[in-house]
């Protein structure tokens, strides 16, 4: 059954979310978010959070715990990863997974030493990509710097450090509410074999629907749900009426 | 009160099951090592993520394999979970091996894309067990793995799972052996029912 994810872009204890990787707007307290999206019949949910002082981080693992309490579905949280104490904090405040971006792509050892020490299921990594002339270029530090990894190099390359799962953001679509970039999901699941989250892009239920019938497993939601636009509910009722499967939470 | 201690076995991952029996209103104690133990835990859950590989040494090192299996002499029951379940068996792939308890092997999956992640359904073959009674007609819950489960007797499946194509035992049921491939403490208000009924049945 394919996974609809909602993310939490979270900074200062809020949830916010950039339209192209900018413009950040207030829309909510994490934790109840978290809760009644779960209620909602919400698969999973992904919380992104960085965190710039020593306050804030604690204040984010204190949030965290919060949310885990009251979650019966997976938490995977991103955001800032440089440590396997990071990431030994993250699982220790209820963390099922850890989603790393920006210094796996410096340093793709940490991606072993997490799948080594938790497993591979622990590890999501992250990828902002976008398209450059006759191909896809990975970018970092939330879409303000460019790598030099081309997507397919480094999707191999992370797949072979032993990342169990991809979150794949089309910086392209990421924010326009213009639909997941199909074709960016469709050319990365070439090059592995591992389950990845489409993210970026969707601004309608219909948007869902044509990822989920193009053969994509997980999808990522965010400011279509944060600003009220739908709830999980109407978009798993759509969903099922159009003839998809998804869970219904009972 | 009911005594629950949750095997860690160095993943120390375990904060959604204790989250999971949090809301059970069940104060579970966790063992990392056979000294941690209280005399005579009710109940034993051998929890699961990660691999294979060094698991039963690490269980053997810390005096946790010896103290579950005088748990298991005297019939008391244990609710393996993923991986948990797994080691129930002998053989696993590319060399590991579980503890032997059941007889059975544990392959991977055929599938192209692993792990399994994601929410699958579970259809029951024997409705009237701990795992399975008062769940309603092929739940779905929340799975992630890349090896499955293949036992010498058949009886003890009590439910199957099928991943692109490949049917997988999914809930098995041998007192005081139970196991889920899946993972009840992140499969909402149906995971929590069934880890509700495990433990109101072993009482």
């Amino acid at each position: 059954m394919p996974r609809i994810i909602p993310c939490l872009d979270v900074r200062h204890g809020r949830v916010v979310k950039g339209v192209r990787f900018e413009e950040l707007a207030d829309s909510g307290d994490p934790v109840i978010l978290a809760s009644q999206y779960a209620d909602q019949g919400a698969d999973e949910i992904v919380w992104l959070d960085i965190a710039a002082t020593i306050e804030e981080a604690q204040l984010s693992l204190n949030l965290i715990a919060q949310a885990r309490a009251l979650l019966a579905i997976p938490l995977t949280v991103g955001g800032g990863i440089r440590s396997l104490a990071h990431v030994e904090q993250l699982l220790a405040h209820g963390a099922d997974k850890v989603s790393i971006n920006s210094f796996a792509l410096s340093h793709p050892d940490i991606i072993a030493e997490i799948a080594y020490r938790w497993g591979s299921q622990c590890v999501v990594v992250a990828i902002d990509a976008r398209r450059e002339a006759d191909h896809y270029q990975v970018y970092k530090n939330g879409g303000r710097l460019r790598t030099d990894w081309e997507l397919g190099e480094w999707l191999r390359t992370a797949q072979d450090q032993g990342a169990g799962e991809f979150l794949l953001t089309s910086m392209d679509r990421d924010g326009t509410q213009a639909g997941y970039d199909l074709a960016m999901l469709q050319y990365a699941q070439k090059h592995v074999a591992r389950p990845i989250i489409a993210s970026g892009g969707a601004g309608s239920a219909a948007d869902v629907l044509q990822a989920l019938k193009a053969g994509q497993h997980a999808v990522l939601l965010a400011s279509l749900l944060h600003q009220g636009k739908t709830t999980i509910a109407a978009l798993k009722s759509y969903l099922i009426q159009e003839g998809v499967s998804v869970r219904w939470p009972v | 009160m009911l005594e629950v201690a949750v095997i860690d076995y160095g993943n120390g991952n375990l904060g959604s099951l204790l989250a999971a029996l949090g809301r059970l209103d069940v104060k579970a104690q966790v063992l990392t090592r056979a000294s941690d133990a209280a005399p005579g835990a009710d109940a034993v859950i051998f929890p699961g993520v990660g691999a294979l590989g060094t698991v039963v040494q690490h269980l053997e090192t810390s005096g946790l394999r010896a103290l579950i299996e005088r748990h298991l002499e005297r019939q008391r029951p244990i609710l393996g979970i993923c991986l948990g379940m797994q080691l129930f068996f002998e053989e696993g792939a590319e060399g590991g091996s579980g503890l032997g308890w059941l007889k059975g092997s544990i392959p991977e999956l055929n599938s192209q894309v692993l792990p399994h992640i994601g929410w699958n359904t579970v259809q029951q073959l024997a409705p009237h067990t701990a795992l399975t009674v008062n769940i309603p007609q092929d739940p779905a819950y929340y799975f992630v793995h890349s090896y499955r489960i293949l036992p010498a007797n058949p009886h003890i499946v009590a439910g199957i799972t099928e991943y692109e194509g490949e049917p997988f035992p999914s809930v098995i049921v041998d007192p005081p052996l139970y196991g889920v491939q899946f993972h009840p403490e992140l499969s909402g208000h149906l995971g929590h029912r069934l880890l509700a009924q495990w433990l109101e049945e072993v009482r």
